[in-house]
Formats: C-alpha cells, structure tokens, sequence
C-alpha cells in the first residue's frame, strides 16, 4: 500500500480557472519523490492541497487522497491539524517565513509540541534540543529570532521542526531555491540523512533537475496542471520522452561540454544586426573597458565588504563572477558603476579614472555604463507602458537612436527595434509590464540597457528569478547579443554552470577576497582553489549531458 | 538585554524631547511677539475706560515689554520651567490653575473614547475579518461610511435629543456625574473608530494569508492560537500607528464635542483664550499639549519595539 495516494486531484479558482487538472501520483513508504515543474505548473498548490492548506482563492476537489490508509479528503479541520506536523510535515521555500519573526524559534517549536503532546517544559526542551542538535545545529541558536538567523541555518532548524515528531511523510516545497547553492547543499543532505535515519517518505518539490538527479527516486513531471511525464529517475534523465521534460533537461548549461547554445525549443532564428557598432571609442581589441586595481570597501560595522579586488574585463568579452550570497559581488558591482564609494584603489573606465571623477564627468562616465538586475518586476515603473521604460535611458543622454540600428530617428521604429532585437513583437511597446512575464522583462531590461551602447553592462545574477527553461533562452540572447553587438558583460551569479557558459573568463570571490581566478578552459584544472573544487560538485553535470 | 540597545535610543529621546520642547516655547513665544493687536491695549480695553497714553506706557514698562525681545523669551522661559505662565489676562487666575482645571476633563473624555474605539474596533474589525464579504461584513463597512460621514456636532445633538431629552436616562451635558462621560465618548468614538476597524479588517485579512500563519497551520497549531498569537500580533503594528495620532488630537481637546455637550476641558479653553486673546492660556496650551504628544508619540514608538522584535534587535546581532 502506498503512503499517500492522490487521485484525479482538481484545484481551480473560485472564478473557475482550472490550475490543477485531475492528476494522479502516489508516494511509497520511504522513497523520495520528486515533483517536478516551473513556476505556474501548479505543484506547489498540489503540495498545499494534501493537507489542505490552500488559501481561500482556492477550491480543491479530488476522488481520493488517502494517507497511511486513512482518508484526508472528508476529514474535518481538526482531525487534519493532529494530521499536520506530526503525520505530514512540511518546509516551505521562503526560509523567512518558516517562523513568525515576532517569537523566538524555540517559543514556536514549544509550540508546536504543544499542539501535539502533553509533556513537561523540559522534556520538550530536551526533544527540541535533541532534534536541533540532530541537524549540525547550535541548540541556542533557537533563542534568537527568525530575522537573526541566516538563511541557511534557518532552513535547517525549520526542518529540524518539521521531523520533531517523526512524521511519516516529509513535504519539502523547493526547501532550497531560495538559498544559495552552498547553504543548498547542506540542507540537501540533511534532508537526505533524515530519511535514512527515520525511514520518512519525501515528497520534493522543485524546478532544478540537478537535485532531483542527486536524491530522487522517482520523478513526476508537471506542466500547466498535468503531470506529462513520470517513472523512475534514471529513466526520465537518460530516456525522457515528453518534449518539455526534453526542453527543461536541454536547459541546464553543462559545465564539462562546451556548447556554443542551449538547444532549448521553441526559440527564433538567432539575432541579425546590420552593421557591427563602430564608435569612437571601439578601438584595438583586447583593450581593457574596465580595470580596478586592490578595491577595498568597508562598512560602517567594520566589515570589509571587498578586500583587495582587482580585475580586468577585456573588451567584447565576458567577466564571470561567482560568489554565494555575501561574499561581496554585488557591492563589488556597485562600487565598480561607482554607485558605491570606494574607501581605496583604483577603478578605470577605458583611459578615466573613475574613481577621482566627480559631478558631470562622473555623469557622462556613467552613461557608459548599464546595469541589469535580478528581479525584473522591480526595475520597471508598473503605471508607465514598456516604449516609456524602454526609451528613456536614450532620452536621459539626449540620443534619439543607437547607432547599431539603421531605422531612422522616429522613436516608435527604434523601440520596436530595440524590442526585436531581444526577440519581442513590437506589440509588447503599449503593454504595460505587469502583462508580461518575468522572462519578457527581463528581455527589455536588456534591450534597454543595450540601447545606450554602453562601454559594458553589468548583469547582477540576471536569471536567478527565472524558469530553468526561461533562463536558458535569456542566456542565449545574452550569447547572441554579444557576438551580434560586441558588447562587454560583467556577469554576477552564485549559479557557477550559467556564469561558466556565458564567460571567457571567470573570477571566485568569498568573503569579499577573490579566491580564483582563471580561464573557462581552465575550470578543470587540478589547481583550482578547493572553494572552486566544492562549486563544480554542486553542479555536477546531468548523466545526459556526459555522454 | 544589553544596556548599549536601551541606553542609546533612551539618550535619543531625551535628546529629541529637550529639542522639542525649546522649539514649543520659541513658538509659542513668538506667536505672541507676532500676533496682531496690542495685549496691552486688548487688556486695557475691557475696562472700557479711557485710557491715556502715559498709562499704556507704565504698563508696557510693568509688563516688561519694552525690553529686547531675548529677554522676554528669557523670562519666559525661566516662567516656563518653573511651571509658570503668568496669570490668565480674562480671569486673573494662574494660568496653569485654568489648565490643569480643564486638562482632567479631556484626559477623562479621551482616555474613554479610545477604550471605546479600540473595544468597537476588535469586534467589527474581527467580525468584518472573520466573516469577509458577507452580510456581516458589508453591514460593518456601511457603519464605517456613515460613521464617518455624520458630523460629530450632529450626532452629538442627535443623542442628547433621544437619550437626555426623550428618555431622560443620560445627562445632556456636564461631566457632574460618570453618566455625562456617556454621550461625548459615544459622539466621539463613532466619528474616530472607522478608519480603525477597517484598518484592523484589511491588515487581519493580509496577515492570515502570510506565508508564516501557512507554516504555523502545516506545524498543526490550533487555529486559535495561530489567531490570537501570530496574525493579530501582525495585524497591530498599523493599528498603534494611527492610535498614536487620535490620541494627540483627542488630548489636544475636541473642542466641538466639547461645546456641544459643555464639558469645560482644554479644547474648550483653547478656543475662549483664543477668542479674547489670552495669550498665556494659548502659550501654556501649545507648550503642555505638545509635549504631551511629545510623549505619545514616544509611547507609540515603545510599543512598536514591543510588537515586532526586530525594530530594536536588527542589526544589534546577526548571526
């Protein structure tokens, strides 16, 4: 008999839009599962259903959703709450969110006990200290509030929490997209020595197919509602037969083959430009945009943010830099658009020394900069159209076209070019962004940053909120763009396998201090910084992209 | 705790309110230094005798107002510390007498209607949250509108027609007994609570989809306790913002319910003074309720640390 068995699960809105479509899946006693899906395919709220915990806009309808041999779906609210937490546990992606940030975490593990048991203060404490304990943690750790805890450590004491009372059934909703990929990877194995101690089920959720690669044992494809795909793990990987679950394997750049595109579905022809730019300023190849020489910037606490940087980006090429969250890359990338004071070194943009320009020198310098962001929702005014946000780089410099397009001074024709070139209709110019997705702003970012022909851009981890299959075709056009265009990039990620195929060069930093520093040939090489060493284990190839 | 998290932003208080308050009596000071009219005149005037010009003069010189401005502000600020603000120019009274004469009366009036308020706004916030988009609901959201809507003079003269003059059950003005509380405080609360209730409505309903009340609910948390310790905890903190700013106004004296049910408090004062140009009444008045809202204001804040942690803990320890 199957743990939990779900079958022709429906969950639409209370309007009627069907966001679930009648699917079926079981979990066995002790597998991990993986469910499996980009934002929107609905596998978080099947998560959500099981328990019901879905939020009011929601209504659920299933012919059967049994656990352990007992039925969930006609059960009332409060059968179901002895149910939660100690039968089906669960970790959330939001790490923040795990604890209410008013209460300490243990207050809110007590409470929890509570909920369950009635036991004495101290053996509570003694289990809560036991279960801490049991995930690597410090027990005082839990004296401290939710925000005063890293993100990391506050994943792994929600799921210390979780498997408190040993439940049957383990429900981890992407635990781990939100951290970064080090912290990632001990909650993994936490997650993982867990099972093995307590002979739990999981259930995991996620879009990253390198962990379900590492952990599952069998797999469930989920795509608009419907499940497209499922079997074994090694099946799907080596032998996938739906084409999205191809697409999503296609998405993931490999570290050890040397592919010039990601062969993603469904993208058009690559970029035309007509003339390759010719400015004043294009000279001699391999001439450094951008240099910075020992950078040092320290905090009002006295941390140094960034210690004794140095780098080159030559001309038309590609800097990677790699860092997890905290090591100091985006106030590295802030200091070198100088939107951040340096408190020493040298930064120079082509032959100025950008960091002794002051007032409407350092203005004009900084038109020769542009910087794309990660979260593309909040680098757009929601009230003005896409043409507007679009243009207005171009109007600030007082230019009414780039010099890569030949169509004319009328604002409309370079627009919808600019929009064209990143391969959306010029439709999309009178729409206002919230109509577009996270992929498509994050394309008119980049036409927008383009459009001034910048000495370089600066790409602040540009496909951290997107889909696997999203960021695999913004990382193409980032490709094409550059080959088309002959732009400069800085790329900022802690995603070591985007940042290794779009760089020619790659530098580490931890802890606000490059560690390494090498060509993307030279990944491999046995004298990587063992810090590098770790990175490649993370993002260890899928078996497909081996052969 | 340690001593530096508390001592820093106590020393920022006293600081602040040492601040504030000089700048009270430097307006306050100039409000009368400015002001149209002569106060010597104005006081001479009442006796509607006839006045020479020699006598203004001598009065002037009694008074000290033909000194340099700095050292009147001087004198006054010396009065000011000491509590003193001179005599009432109408009554001949201390000034401070008529004040804290009156002051009880608006404490005793606002200190009701905002247990009131925060009594109505529990119960219709809770029930509108509770029962979202139903009958109930709309039925609170129509109060609300209305409440709002009706002008307090009204509603007062309304009540004291059904419930003093109809009824005879409740006195229709004074504050001689605890029943003449009654009328002002409900005239009151009715124009003060709506914002409130459905301030505390929209912030219950967006706390209980929080992603923190989700995890608590997958912990198994009964329901109770997921409302009284985690989504009204959340639900507060916009609440106390705006409670901080009724309760300045309703000590600064609600000077129309005030004069529609007599209750002689300080809004009241404020305005008579006004009218016959009582320029120590006023001085007295400015300084007194401002530090007054000086001291809500830094209660507010208080209880802002109180309610969510991380106000006074971010950044003092990070892990």
């Amino acid at each position: 008999m199957s743990l939990l068995e779900v079958r022709n699960l429906r969950i639409s809105t209370r309007r009627g839009l069907p966001l679930v479509k009648g699917i079926d899946f079981t979990v066995e006693q002790g597998e991990w599962f993986a469910l499996i899906g980009e934002s929107g395919s609905g596998k978080s709220i099947t998560a959500n259903s099981i328990t019901d915990l879905l939020n009011a806009s929601l209504t659920r309808q299933a012919d059967a959703i049994s656990f352990d041999g007992a039925d969930l779906l006609g059960r009332g609210r409060q059968p179901l709450r002895k149910v939660r937490g100690e039968q089906i546990a669960y970790v959330f992606q939001d790490y923040q969110s795990a604890f209410t940030p008013y209460y300490t975490v243990s207050n809110q593990m007590h409470e929890m006990l509570k909920a369950h048991r009635s036991m004495s203060a101290d053996k509570r404490r003694a289990m809560i200290e036991a279960g801490v304990e049991a995930v690597g943690l410090d027990p005082r750790l839990i004296k401290r509030y939710p925000f005063q805890v890293s993100g990391g450590q506050l994943q792994r004491l929600a799921l210390a929490s979780a498997v408190l009372l040993k439940p049957k059934l383990l429900i981890a909703d992407e635990p781990t997209t939100a951290l970064d990929s080090w912290s990632a990877s001990v909650v993994l194995d936490e997650l993982a020595s867990i099972r093995a101690a307590t002979g739990c089920s999981i259930l995991f959720i996620t879009h990253d197919l390198r962990i379900m690669n590492r952990y599952a044992d069998r797999v469930a494809i989920m795509q608009k509602g419907e499940i497209v795909e499922r079997g074994s793990k090694d099946q799907v990987v080596l032998r996938p037969q739906h084409p999205y679950t191809r697409d999503l394997l296609a998405s993931t750049p490999p570290l050890r083959s040397d592919v010039q595109r990601l062969p993603v579905q469904g993208e058009s022809a690559r970029i035309q430009v007509k003339a390759r730019p010719q400015t004043p300023t294009d000279t001699v190849a391999d001439e450094p945009v951008l240099r910075a020489q020992d950078l040092v910037k320290v905090y009002g606490n006295g941390t140094r943010a960034v210690d004794g940087v140095s780098l080159m980006l030559p001309a038309g090429s590609c800097l990677g830099l790699v860092g997890e969250s905290g090591s100091g890359k985006s106030t590295l990338a802030r200091c070198l658009l100088s939107l951040e004071r340096i408190d020493s070194g040298d930064i120079w943009l082509r032959d100025q020394h950008l960091n002794q320009l002051s007032g409407l020198a350092l203005r004009s310098a900084r038109q020769q900069m542009q910087l794309v962001l990660q979260n593309p929702n909040a680098s757009f005014n929601e009230r003005l159209p896409i043409r507007a946000s679009l243009m207005e780089p171009l109007e600030c410099i007082g230019r009414s076209s780039p010099g890569f397009l030949s169509v004319g001074d009328d604002p409309r024709k370079v627009a919808a070019a600019l929009l064209d070139l990143v391969q959306l209709p010029a439709e999309y110019l009178d729409k206002l962004p919230n109509h577009l997705s996270g992929g498509e702003k994050q394309r008119v970012s980049i036409a927008r940053a383009i459009s001034t022909e910048p000495s370089f851009i600066v790409l602040d981890e540009p496909t951290a909120s997107l889909d696997v299959s999203t960021q695999a075709r913004v990382l193409n056009l980032l490709k094409d763009l550059q080959d088309a265009l002959g732009l400069s990039y800085l790329f900022i990620s802690h995603d070591l396998s985007s940042v290794h195929f779009i760089s020619q060069h790659l530098i580490v930093m931890k802890d606000g201090i490059v560690v390494d520093d090498f060509d993307r040939t030279e990944l491999f090489d046995s004298d990587r910084h063992a810090y590098t060493k770790q990175l490649i284990d993370l993002f260890e190839d899928l078996p497909s992209q081996v052969a | 705790m340690r001593p530096a998290t508390w001592l820093v932003p106590l020393g920022k208080w006293v600081a602040q309110g040492i601040g504030f308050f000089f700048v009270l009596t430097i307006i306050s000071f100039l409000i009368v230094q400015l002001a149209p009219g002569d106060a010597v005149l104005s006081m001479l005037r009442i006796d509607t005798v006839a006045v020479t010009q020699d006598e203004i003069e001598a009065l002037r010189n009694e008074l000290g107002l033909n000194d340099p401005a700095w050292q009147q502000y001087v004198r006054f600020l010396g009065g000011v510390l000491q509590g003193d603000f001179g005599a009432s120019l109408m009554t001949g009274k201390s000034v401070m007498g008529e004040l804290s004469k009156a002051f009880p009366y608006t404490l005793m009036l606002a200190g009701a209607t905002m247990a009131v308020v925060i009594v109505i706004t529990f119960v219709l916030g809770g029930l509108a949250a509770r029962f979202r988009g139903s009958l109930v609901d709309k039925g609170v959201a129509a109060f609300c509108t209305a409440g709002a809507a009706v002008p307090t003079f009204w509603l007062g003269l309304l009540l004291i027609d059904l419930f003093a003059v109809r009824l005879h059950i409740l006195p229709s003005s004074g504050m001689a007994t605890a029943a003449g509380l009654v009328l002002p405080t409900v005239a009151l609360a009715i124009a003060i609570a709506p914002p409130y209730i459905k301030i505390l409505r929209n912030s219950l309903i967006e706390a209980s989809g929080r992603e923190f009340v989700r995890a608590a609910r997958a912990r198994g948390v009964t329901e109770s306790v997921i409302f009284g310790k985690h989504t009204l905890r959340d639900s507060l903190i916009p609440l106390v913002t705006i409670l901080g700013v009724s309760l300045g106004s309703l000590l600064g004296g609600t000077v129309i319910v005030e004069v529609t049910f007599g209750i002689p408090g300080v809004g009241k004062l404020a305005v008579e003074a006004l009218a016959r140009r009582d320029y120590g009444v006023i001085q007295a008045f400015i300084i007194v309720v401002g530090m007054a809202i000086f001291v809500i204001n830094l209660l507010v804040d208080l209880s802002y640390r109180a309610l969510d942690p991380s106000i006074s803990l971010k950044g003092a320890e990070r892990a």
